[in-house]
């Protein structure tokens, strides 16, 4: 609510209306009168210049405390990451290189056409009841088919095999180390995604999808392959890139995929 | 507007209010996606304008009820009062850590209104936003906010009128 006429007082207008004048809160009509009034009143200009210099040194001294924000892919991630039901505890400085320790080939021929994958249990991207009402045209969506899918993936023996199929061009592939005793996988909703005891395929249908992995710091062994391409590789504690060279991002690192 | 184009619309200047309202990095930014994560969780929905007050609502609540269960962090922040803002050993960065420090003490002091209604209005929320979120008419809005930035002054001192340029 704006000020209007009835709470003004022309007259010597007090500190609250001179703020919300200031701040260009006052309609107006009111702000006219105030105007006129200004130009005969130094007393008031003088506390309104006091306001004004308040405010513009508040604002430099609360800039001195703030820091770049973290990416905004990164950080939109996470958030749907967590939404998927699974926190995600990424710590910003850990390199990916740092603590993963690899036991090789471990699991990965279950990863096999017929072998006996369940169907995972991905979460269901539903949209509870809405709490407001949308209103006209500029209605925010909070679209579930926008949304990634996820899939848990227990580690065997301490291994964990991932492997996307299918992914196009312009597509790109983030591993995270995080915290916890299962890695996840995330993918585009129309992705199809078969899991068992570690190892997970993941078909992709959607062009230039992000693709997220996330492994337990603690894992003996991980793979990430790509289209029948290995990306990601560590044994006994040697982390290896053997395709694309990955690109470092907050907190993981990311292998852009240039073929299908 | 898509759930994309208003994470990026909000989302950096959510981020740059917890942290300001926490004085932590990595709580910031825990809260501000809880706060997006929230959003989902709920299908909240209407106009980019309320949703942003009401994730900057929420967040306000999230640091309100994480202080409650931490205890009082303007008591640990008294009690070791620069070991978390000095960034570096050189003479500029324990400078700019003392500025740091100042600052934030001086948010502490305030009580919850008067730091969310200065914090709120530097990210431009309007009279009648701010009057919802601390629960007070829009024609008080003025007046405490006035306040509040005379309290901030008050307790900032000299250091108010620093720069980063000042040695």
């Amino acid at each position: 609510m704006r000020i209007g006429e009835a709470s003004v007082k022309v007259e010597h207008p007090d500190e609250g209306v001179l703020q919300a004048y200031l701040d260009g809160e006052v309609l107006s009509e009111p702000r006219e009168a105030i105007d006129r009034h200004l130009l005969g009143c130094g007393e008031c200009r003088d506390a309104l210049a006091r306001l004004d210099s308040l405010a513009i040194h508040a604002r430099e001294a609360l800039a001195r405390i703030d820091v770049p924000s973290p990416p905004i892919e990164t950080a939109r991630w996470k958030v749907r990451t967590v939404r998927s039901g699974r926190r995600v505890h990424v710590h910003r400085r850990v390199a990916v290189a740092a603590s993963l320790v690899l036991v090789a080939g471990a699991g990965w021929a279950a990863m096999a056409p017929g072998s006996p994958f369940r169907r995972a249990a991905a979460v269901e991207e539903t949209v509870p009841s809405a709490l407001e009402a949308p209103r006209a045209e500029q209605a925010v969506e909070l679209s579930a088919a926008a949304e990634p899918r996820g899939i848990a993936v227990p580690p065997e023996a301490g291994s964990v095999n991932i492997a996307f199929e299918g992914v196009g061009a312009g597509a790109s592939v983030v591993v995270y180390l995080v915290d916890g005793d299962r890695a996840t996988v995330t993918a585009p909703p129309a992705s199809r995604f078969e899991a068992g005891e570690g190892s997970a395929r993941v078909v992709v249908t959607e062009p230039a999808a992000e693709l997220v992995v996330e492994l337990p710091r603690e894992l003996l062994a991980a793979e990430v392959r790509v289209n029948d391409r290995i990306v990601y590789r560590s044994i006994a504690g040697e982390v290896s890139y053997p395709g694309p060279a990955p690109v470092a991002v907050d907190g993981g690192v990311r292998f852009p995929v240039d073929t299908p | 507007m898509s759930f994309d184009d208003l994470f990026e619309d909000v989302y950096p200047g959510l981020h740059r209010y917890c942290v300001r309202l926490t004085g932590d990095e990595d709580v910031a930014a825990d809260t501000a996606q809880e706060a997006f994560v929230r959003l989902l969780e709920r299908g909240v929905k209407g106009e980019p304008a309320g949703l942003k007050a009401w994730l900057f609502k929420v967040a306000t609540h999230v640091v309100r009820d994480r202080a409650r269960v931490e205890g009082n962090r303007a008591r640990l922040l008294a009690a070791n009062p620069t070991t978390d803002v000095v960034e570096d050993g050189t003479v500029e960065g324990i400078d700019r850590g003392r500025r740091i420090a100042y600052v934030r003490r001086a948010l502490d002091s305030l009580d919850e209104r008067d730091r969310t209604l200065l914090l709120m209005r530097e990210e431009g929320f309007q009279y009648r936003e701010l009057a919802e979120a601390v629960g007070v008419e829009p024609t008080s809005v003025g007046t405490l906010l006035a306040r509040a930035r005379r309290r901030f002054a008050e307790a900032l001192g000299p250091h108010m009128w620093e720069t980063e340029t000042e040695t």
